[in-house]
């Protein structure tokens, strides 16, 4: 119950700071995403549990209600990433923090190439390919660095903490 | 049939969970327009501690302008500086208030000029992701703002209110890909509707061949659709492209607002009469 609290305060502090604390510091396409690290969290050290899932999901709708104008898009791009780390996540050594990361920069390039596939299916907006692509690279470094910074920071990244 | 179920119903559930997921992202695609009771409540509930936030970014802004700079002059004089800083600590906020003051009344000026109702309205926080443009503002449903509202700041259009919550808003800017709206260049009035670009810049689409556009053009708003009032400046033109095929000429624009630095706002919220 502890730990949940802690990771609803830390997932608030960690939005409000993503939404109005970095972006007077930092330009795009060098704003991080910072919501992703708590989906690979949940994909790579959590258990599997539709609670987790539908946590996936409500962190992707957060991420919604401050960007962009298509409601449910990173709810879809959230809950997609976390079935597949969880598909994968048993062959892979999970208690290595560098992986935490690299899941970060992968689910970023994921993001940005499902947007672009979702948005060709399902939406008029013309043209956003080019800005979409030609940001992703460096805001998947931003946000890998902030991740990396993130995951020394918290205690429930730490290597082997409760399942 | 029961056992292949029962075989694979992780599977299938997970399988069923993204297909309901995808189902709320397109349902929601045509309720782009409308705020969804979750947006209304994030929006509401993030609104005064986002704020709070963008005070402190201004707070440490200043102190850096203001402060940092005249630490080196504090290893050669203690005392002077310390005389220095207080002053200029003054100063600063003294500056700070100056051309806050100028902005305010400047837009309490153009607030007058405009017609219709006009609500002022601060920003509170930005777009993270590159490829969309959108900014919260500090007001909501409590000062009459609704989804479709156009939003201005003195130099021109800003883009329109797409959410809303109860004490908050989200902006989609100009320059957002999903932003149009009907254009007329000033000075030979030939028409277009201008679609954002994702970056900095805009792009004025259906401009006919014929058309007599030229470099440094104003392009202001048509008043056509009835969303945006006649003649407020959207943006200057920066390249005109003629092809030797096609009906349409490739015309980009710079917007007259610098989006990437919005602080104080205006939002129509009745229209003229």
């Amino acid at each position: 119950m502890i730990r949940t609290v802690r990771f609803i305060m830390l997932l608030a502090v960690t939005l409000l700071a993503q939404v109005s604390f970095f972006p007077a510091w930092l330009s795009p396409p060098f704003t991080p995403n910072l919501t992703l690290f708590f989906v690979v969290h949940l994909g790579l050290r959590e258990t599997f549990s539709w609670t987790n899932c539908l946590a996936a999901f409500l962190i992707g709708l957060l991420q919604d209600c401050f960007s962009g104008c298509y409601f449910g898009l990173h709810g879809f791009i959230y809950l997609f990433g976390y079935l597949l780390l969880k598909q994968t996540s048993e062959r892979f050594y999970t208690d290595n923090n560098l992986l935490i990361v690299m899941g970060v920069f992968l689910g970023i390039i994921l993001d940005g190439v499902m947007t672009f596939c979702l948005l060709l299916l399902f939406s008029e907006a013309d043209g956003i390919y080019g800005s979409l692509f030609s940001g992703l690279l460096p805001h998947a470094l931003t946000s890998t660095l902030a991740s990396l910074l993130l995951v020394r920071a918290t205690p429930e990244s730490a290597p082997g903490y409760a399942r | 049939m029961l056992e292949f179920l029962k075989k694979y119903r992780m599977q299938l559930l997970a399988g069923f969970a993204l297909f309901a997921a995808l189902i709320f992202f397109s349902l929601n695609l045509r309720r782009r327009d409308t705020t969804s009771p979750l947006e209304k409540v994030v929006l509401t509930v993030t609104s005064p501690v986002t704020g709070v936030i963008f005070g402190v970014n201004d707070a440490i802004f200043s102190v850096w302008d203001g402060y940092l700079f005249l630490t080196k002059v504090k290893e050669e004089n203690g005392r002077l500086l310390r005389t220095i800083k207080i002053q200029n600590e003054r100063l600063v906020r003294g500056n700070e208030a100056l051309l806050e003051n100028e902005r305010l009344r400047a837009l309490l000026e153009m607030k007058g000029g405009l017609p219709g109702s006009w609500v002022a309205v601060s920003v509170i926080a930005e777009e993270v992701t590159p490829w969309f443009r959108t900014v919260v503002i500090n007001r909501g449903s409590h000062d009459a703002l609704r989804e479709g509202l156009p939003v201005v700041a003195l130099s021109g259009i800003v883009g329109q209110v797409i959410k809303v919550g109860a004490t908050s808003s989200k902006v989609l800017l100009l320059t957002d890909h999903a932003s149009a709206m009907a254009a007329t260049i000033q000075r030979s009035r030939a028409r277009g509707v201008v679609k954002g670009q994702g970056g900095e810049l805009c792009s004025l689409e259906f401009a006919s061949r014929q058309d007599d556009i030229k470099l440094g053009d104003m392009v202001i708003t048509s008043g056509i659709g009835g969303v945006f009032p006649k003649g407020i400046p959207i943006g200057e033109v920066t390249m005109v492209k003629k092809g030797e095929y096609g009906i349409f000429q490739t015309v980009t624009l710079r917007p007259a607002v610098n989006l990437s630095r919005l602080e104080e706002l205006l939002v129509l919220v009745t229209p003229p009469q």
